[in-house]
């Protein structure tokens, strides 16, 4: 079963993604804070990582550019999720080590289509 | 010294050396003038001795020739020789009188000798010719003769001698005048030369030195350094050129500070426009992300499972009803920011309780205090109450920003409001502070706090969220409620937000505080004061008693413009021309009787009436000074409102009859119609309404529903039973849906009938104000 660190902080967007993800069989694990999860990452080396960019504590930029600086965290895929959508944004998300980026409000068949793309690649079973 | 002044003694120098020199021309002239007849006259005298010697020679041997002959031979002589000699005789004296015309002061005296001794000659020649006409008489003889002639020889050597001394002399004179003149004309060319050559040396270097300055300078100043400053020596017409252009550079510098600070501030504008952009796409896609995502599984849960109960959605539901509300209060947020920012927020004043307010919205507010384990306390003794006549919407709004900010920034503390009333200038002020225990803010931050778009700073915005308006609005709803807001912080300690709200909003006149730009926007100022509202200047340094004075001013109908100063009064007394002065005695700066005598002064300021207002007594010296009034200070409500209906008398445009119970939201009204221009009676009784209708007939009635029992309706149909009020139009106030039942009787009553909610008063000020525009009514007396 893929397993998928989902990072939010806005509480209803936790729910919400979480539980949307679960019903398509993924198995979630939840981050809140930058720090979360970054040492989730490292400690768990889910399949995928949704990454919301505005966090408490650590930005997602730095998250990501954390997990990729550590060696167990230099293959996992992360996709950045972002309700700015301004036109660097996709190029600063990209450029701190993200390999994807999705803007608020989610299209979800696109996003499921990026976690398979991104967690098929590094040779996990889909659901 | 000025060029001007340099030319003009360089060139009183010159003339002053030729005059000199003619001068010294004219005198030398003279004298040698003057010698020249000297040395003629010593001429003329030296042939005239010389002639005189010849025929003295003549005649003295003549006679010796005679005398001998007589002796010899006893021969006398004929008469007509002797007459013959006498006539020369004669003559010779003539010549010697003669002389005396040729002689100088210095020889006058020789001539005198000679006289003397001619005069001696001709007598002993004379007796001499007796003495030959009679024959034998013996007179005069030969030796005597000889001897007389001989002294007379030497007088006549000495008179030449004399004449030749004065020619040579004279001459003398006339080559050394000759020469002085020359030298004194040489030297004074000379000097003329030089003189004129240095001025011109020292003219050309001063004027060269200084353009040469003022073009180094004007080189610098262009090139863009302002700070340059030219200096050139003397305060000629180069030092005033160098301070005019200094001057430009001046204000050349402050133009470009001034136009930098504006761009500096026109690219912070922008950029916290920008981040402000930025912000609040993402705090509107936050929420639009869980309302499409939960809709979007709930439609999923909704196909694929047939048996799905409605209560398993209910939960989600509840999530997009709370993320749609909070979208509808981001969105609103801006409106309202718009709306204040283009001047178009509308207040609905009315009566309500401040604390009962607050104790709601802290209960509404609990989860969102729970989310950081925070406890809000409303530090207020059970039972207090705090009525205030406010915008309650907007009351509540300033105080739900202020908590869910301080619930926001705090985490695990305690957010505390309380309620103290003071007194200001006269009237009841509340002060409502919110205090936290948060990670407050840094003395930058709090500079910038009350700034639309701006957060304490961009990371914040990324830790917290917001769009960074909140406090903006709060400041802005303040200051339109007649209120303020202050912030005080310090990081790590928490933050106290404090609010002081007027008790009584009302006493500010709604369209004024409705515009939030009021001193920028001079022209719908002028549309009142053309309305027949008198416009009334206050002069005062003490903004308190300026206040208590407006309000006074305000209630009484009057727009009211407030100066500090002196200067600032004399400007906007110019300016705007108001009907009346209201002045201070005792300012710094200009104090009130310099203002009083410019205005008296001024031909167009000099009519307008001025009334004196001190605690000193100086009403006498008011009133000799042209003041129209002299008020105590402080000042006494009814005395001002006393005066300003004697000196500025309003327009009234009509009558309109109130009846309406008495609060504060009455007086707002009455207010509103009085700025009209509206001579209003207000009762809260049928029969005194009545009363007051046949006395004075009004021209408009406003009847509110919210009079207890059947007044109304008894009032309704005396209205309509009574011949003068029959004609008279009514405005219905309705206060709510539930006296539809008294509105309906009342219908029935009255044909006219034209209801009007009470709380909406601008709008319904705007009718009456339409009312008395479209129907001019006959001005009365009041």
């Amino acid at each position: 079963m893929t397993r998928i660190l989902l990072v939010e902080d806005n509480e209803m967007n936790r729910d919400m993604l979480s539980r949307r993800l679960a019903r398509k069989g993924f198995e979630v694990l939840l981050a809140i804070d930058g720090e979360q999860a970054v040492t989730l990452t490292l400690a768990e080396r889910p399949d995928v990582v949704l990454l919301d960019m505005n966090l408490p504590l650590k930005d997602g930029w730095t998250v990501a550019r954390e997990i990729r600086a550590d060696a167990r965290g230099r293959q996992v895929p992360i996709i950045a999720l972002t309700a700015h959508a301004m036109s660097d944004d996709r190029a600063r998300a990209l450029a701190a080590g993200c390999d994807d980026y999705e803007t608020k409000p989610l299209d979800f068949a696109r996003l499921l289509g990026k976690i398979a793309a991104l967690a098929g690649a590094r040779g996990a079973p889909p659901p | 010294m000025t060029l001007l002044q340099r030319l003009t003694i360089a060139i009183f120098g010159v003339l002053l050396l030729f005059a000199i020199n003619v001068v010294s021309f004219a005198i030398g002239n003279n004298t040698i003038r003057h010698s020249l007849d000297a040395v003629s006259d010593a001429v003329q005298g030296q042939l005239n001795a010389s002639a005189l010697r010849q025929s003295l020679d003549n005649l003295h041997k003549q006679l010796l020739v005679l005398v001998t002959l007589r002796e010899s031979a006893g021969q006398g002589i004929s008469a007509a020789e002797a007459d013959r000699t006498r006539r020369e005789i004669a003559g010779l004296r003539d010549l010697v009188e003669r002389m005396e015309r040729n002689t100088s002061d210095a020889s006058l005296p020789v001539h005198g000798v000679l006289a003397r001794e001619t005069e001696s000659l001709f007598r002993d020649w004379e007796r001499l010719l007796l003495d030959l006409r009679r024959p034998l008489r013996r007179g005069v003889s030969i030796d005597e003769l000889k001897a007389s002639y001989g002294s007379t020889e030497r007088a006549l050597a000495a008179f030449e001698a004399a004449m030749i001394g004065v020619s040579r002399n004279e001459g003398q004179q006339v080559e050394t005048t000759g020469k002085v003149i020359g030298r004194i004309t040489i030297i004074v060319f000379l000097s003329s030369i030089f003189f004129t050559s240095f001025l011109g040396f020292l003219l050309i270097r001063h004027t060269n030195e200084s353009l040469r300055r003022l073009r180094e300078g004007t080189v610098r100043i262009g090139g863009g350094d302002l700070d340059y400053r030219i200096t050139v020596p003397g305060g000629d017409e180069f030092g005033q050129l160098a301070q005019a252009f200094n001057d430009m550079s001046d204000q050349l510098r402050r133009a470009v500070q001034e136009v930098h600070e504006a761009k500096e501030q026109a690219d912070r504008a922008n950029a916290a426009k920008s981040s402000f952009l930025a912000n609040m796409s993402h705090e509107l896609r936050t929420p639009l992300n869980a309302i499409i995502g939960y809709s979007e599984m709930m439609v999923e849960m909704a196909t694929e499972e047939e048996d799905l109960a409605a209560a398993e959605l209910t939960g989600d539901m509840q999530r997009i009803l709370t993320a749609g509300r909070h979208l509808l209060s981001l969105i609103n947020n801006v409106l309202d920011i718009a709306k204040i920012e283009t001047g178009k927020m509308t207040l609905y004043l009315e009566s309500f309780d401040a604390v009962e307010a607050l104790r709601e919205l802290a209960a509404t507010m609990h989860t969102l205090a729970a989310h950081n384990r925070n406890t809000i306390v409303i530090d207020v003794p059970e039972g207090t109450s705090a009525p205030i006549v406010s915008d309650q919407t907007r009351f509540r709004q300033i105080f739900a920003n202020l908590l869910s900010n301080a619930c926001k920034f705090t985490a695990n503390g305690a957010v505390t409001l309380d309620v103290t009333p003071f007194v200001r200038g006269g009237f009841d002020w509340l002060r409502l502070r919110v205090r936290d225990t948060g990670i407050g803010m840094t003395t930058e931050q709090l500079q910038s706090v009350f700034d639309a778009f701006v957060q304490a700073d961009s990371s914040t915005t990324k830790k917290y969220g917001g769009t960074g308006l909140g406090l903006a609005l709060c400041r802005e709803f303040c200051t339109l409620l007649g209120g303020r807001i202050e912030a005080a912080s310090e990081p790590g300690r928490g933050s106290v937000f404090t609010v002081e709200m007027p008790v009584d909003a009302a006493a500010l006149p709604v369209t004024e505080a409705a515009a939030p730009a009021r001193s920028d926007a001079p022209a719908p100022e002028r549309a009142r004061a053309e309305a027949g509202v008198p416009t009334v200047l206050i002069v005062d340094d003490d903004a308190d008693a300026r206040e208590l004075s407006a309000r006074v001013l305000r209630a009484e109908g009057c727009h009211v413009l407030e100066a500090a100063g002196g200067d600032e009064g004399l400007r906007l007394a110019r300016e705007r021309l108001p009907d009346l002065i209201v002045l201070d005695l005792v300012m710094p700066g200009m104090d009130g009787w310099e203002v009083l005598s410019v205005l008296k002064d001024n031909e167009e300021t000099r009519d307008i009436p001025v009334v004196l207002q001190s605690m000193l007594d100086a009403r006498d010296q008011a009133f000799d000074r042209g003041a129209a009034e002299f008020l105590d200070k402080p000042v006494d409500k009814r005395r001002l409102a006393a005066t300003l209906e004697r000196l500025a008398p309003r327009d009234r445009s009509g009558h309109v009859l109130l009846i309406e119970s008495a609060s504060p939201a009455r007086d707002v009204l009455v207010e509103g119609l009085r700025e009209q221009g509206w001579y209003v009676s207000s009762t809260e009784q049928a029969g005194e309404a009545l009363a007051i209708a046949r006395l004075s007939p009004p021209d408009l009635v406003l009847l509110s529903l919210g009079l207890p029992g059947d007044d109304v309706v008894t009032l309704s149909e005396a209205i309509a039973h009574n011949a003068t009020l029959r004609q008279v139009p009514v405005f219905v106030l309705a206060a709510a849906d539930g006296e539809a039942d008294a509105r309906e009787r009342l219908a029935s009553a009255l044909d006219r009938l034209v209801v009007h909610d009470p709380v909406a008063l601008e709008s319904l000020l705007e009718k009456t104000g339409r009312f008395a525009a479209e129907a001019p009514l006959n001005p009365r007396p009041r």
